[in-house]
């Protein structure tokens, strides 16, 4: 068969097209990992402020975490295509990171309260969630 | 779609086998959603040529649209359905199959 004949497209044409446009598909839909390890980082940042930080410097990590959470929102409502993976995870992510903030809010004012260094530490908590969904996300 | 007949070319469904259909089909068959926006500007087609593959397609049950805002503006998005996921598996077989096709002639 003269594969360019009978059909407006050549098979290998379609082959390389379908190709391309599930590429760009995939790499517009990373954005969910990107901001799951943005998410991590923030609140990893904002733990390890509370821990380390006194009086207005305190506060302000306090509203850099809130401006960031701000910005993530603006920046999820921008996207266009959602990923397979996302509907699957973000519930079970959603749960975990809510879980693990409150815990490390409530570990970190009451039996780590002088302890700088295990509040550093415990700040990772929250972002396990979002890293290793992002792992999961980015990974294909 | 299906024309008769035992060559491969025969199993290509001639709804998704165009350009700006099949480029639509596997796009959203990468992803969950995917907005209007993104399949223009990725396809490089004019609001009027895409809506117009699209409803095709949708009437075809091959897609679903979602309409809803996002901050108060306007958005479309569309998915493929079970009936457009399989029609489109079934295509990409049938054109391995007539790319493997050809090559064996070519061997031959």
């Amino acid at each position: 068969m003269d594969k360019s004949s009978s059909h407006e497209m050549p098979p290998d044409e379609a082959l390389g097209r379908a190709g391309r446009m599930s590429e760009l598909a995939r790499d517009g839909s990373r954005w969910f990992g990107y901001m799951l390890i943005l998410l991590g980082l923030v609140t990893t940042v904002f733990f390890a402020g509370q821990a380390l930080a006194q009086g207005w410097i305190a506060a302000a990590f306090a509203w850099l975490y809130a401006a960031c959470i701000a910005g993530l929102f603006w920046y999820v409502n921008r996207q266009r295509v959602v990923s397979r993976e996302t509907p699957r995870i973000t519930r079970a992510v959603t749960i975990a990171y809510a879980a693990l903030v409150i815990l490390t809010s409530v570990i970190t004012s009451t039996w780590l309260d002088d302890e700088p260094l295990w509040q550093c530490l415990l700040a990772l908590l929250p972002a396990l969630p979002c890293w290793s969904a992002a792992w999961w996300v980015l990974r294909r | 779609m299906s024309e008769s007949g035992s060559h491969p070319r025969h199993a290509l469904d001639q709804l998704i086998h165009t350009p700006v259909r099949l480029s639509i089909v596997s796009a959203l068959a990468e992803a969950e959603q995917v907005e209007f926006r993104f399949l223009r500007d990725s396809i490089e087609v004019s609001d009027s040529l895409l809506a117009k593959h699209l409803a095709t397609l949708e009437e075809a049950d091959y897609i679903t649209a979602v309409k809803g805002h996002v901050l108060r503006r306007p958005r479309t998005w569309y998915s493929l359905t079970a009936n457009g996921r399989r029609a489109f598996d079934d295509y990409l077989a049938a054109l391995r199959r007539i790319v493997d096709h050809h090559a064996e002639e070519e061997r031959s």
